[in-house]
């Protein structure tokens, strides 16, 4: 038993490297978050789909004319319903945005940051009821995008409501509530334990608030716009 | 090094080694906490959140009036402060900020309307609650307002944290 000694030795050894090595990963949280490229990146999604909605007005595109009218882009009055028989309708709207178009006298691009139209409320609900043509909402969200060759679907779920968190409704329906169900909430779901969800809440106006359940804020009618993002 | 074939009568080094291979990993430990990102992401994801509720709501008060004079609300308040004589915009502006029920959810704020001097310092004119005093974990979100005749610039700063 001579050489017994030694594998004590190294068995005392390895063993303190490895609390060093435990010790090393437990200081440093995101060590491993370079190789988590799915888990990391919902919170930005989300960011950049609120802001979408919330800051931007949608884009238009025709003949090389943008406009952010994209909810009635001929100026008929058309609901959904009528513009989507447009020719190239849905090719043509480029970027789905809520925020209002301003008003005459400036340009046909420009919008009215937190302020929600709500014929673009409209507009994206009927779009979002469309059976046919309802999943090209996600392409104009920017939620599904290639990576490296490799396609990445985001699920959402987009809604308004109250500052109670209550769906906001108009005719015992919901104004705006589109998108996948969220998991844990839905019966298919019950056993979708282990998904990510990122929520982000945005403060907003609405023009043209008749018969919700808003509150005054300022000198406008607000609510919530709620973003729910997973993979 | 530490096996061989034959006997090691300097096996006690081999602890030593050891303890010098973790006194190099915590070294290392120490530095890549102190440089590296600290804390979890879903801190920088509540960050995120209040800043949104911080800007969304300044935007929202800041929406400019119909009319032709192209005022807001936050303009007349900071205008009411600056020229009358008992007017507190940010005592106003923090009861608008209750509309929101956002404290009810452990979001806490303070308001504070500063007069950005030529020089580039800040001068509180007027701030609700008066002794708050938010924690290191706050946000700060600022808006400019310009008030005309003669020009002047005041910075709406609203400091939101959570509870």
């Amino acid at each position: 038993m001579d050489r017994g000694q030694v594998c004590v030795d190294f068995l005392i050894a390895i063993t303190i490297i490895a609390f060093g090595i435990v010790i090393l990963i437990s200081q440093i949280p995101m060590l491993f978050a370079p190789m988590q490229t799915v888990a990391t990146d919902i919170q930005p999604v989300a960011y950049r789909t609120s802001m979408i909605l919330v800051e931007d007005g949608g884009i238009y595109e025709m003949g090389g004319n943008i406009t952010s009218k994209w909810e009635d882009p001929e100026g008929n009055g058309w609901s959904y319903d009528q513009n989507k028989n447009l020719t190239n309708y849905h090719d043509n709207v480029k970027r789905i945005g809520l925020a209002m178009s301003a008003p005459a006298g400036f340009s046909s691009e420009d919008i009215i940051p937190n302020k929600l139209s709500r014929d673009k409320i409209n507009a994206t609900r009927d779009w979002s009821n469309d059976t046919v043509n309802q999943n090209k909402i996600r392409d104009k969200l920017g939620l599904f995008v290639t990576y490296n060759g490799i396609p990445l679907t985001y699920q959402y779920n987009i809604s308004l409501r109250d500052f109670n968190d209550n769906l906001l409704q108009i005719d015992s329906s919901p104004v705006l509530q589109i998108g996948d169900s969220i998991p844990g909430t839905d019966a298919r779901y019950a056993n979708a334990t282990r998904v990510t969800i990122e929520k982000i809440d945005r403060i907003v106006a609405i023009d043209n608030p008749t018969a919700l359940n808003c509150k005054k804020i300022g000198d406008v009618q607000c609510a919530k716009l709620v973003v729910c993002i997973w993979r | 090094m530490a096996l061989r074939g034959t006997m090691n009568r300097k096996g006690q080094m081999h602890t030593i080694e050891a303890l010098l291979a973790l006194m190099l990993i915590i070294g290392v430990a120490a530095f890549a906490a102190q440089s590296g990102p600290r804390g979890m992401q879903a801190e920088s994801s509540v960050d995120t959140q209040l800043m949104l509720y911080g800007e969304d709501f300044l935007s929202i008060l800041d929406i400019e009036r119909s009319g032709s004079d192209h005022t807001s609300w936050l303009y007349h308040q900071v205008n009411g402060t600056v020229n009358g004589s008992t007017w507190s915009g940010a005592t106003n502006i923090t009861r608008e900020w209750q509309n929101t029920t956002l404290n009810g959810s452990g979001v806490f704020c303070k308001v504070e309307i500063a007069n950005v001097t030529s020089s580039g310092l800040l001068t509180i004119v007027d701030s609700y609650p008066r002794y708050a005093n938010p924690p290191e974990n706050s946000i700060t979100v600022t808006r400019l307002v310009t008030l005309v005749g003669p020009v002047r610039v005041y910075e709406v700063r609203l400091t939101l944290w959570y509870l």
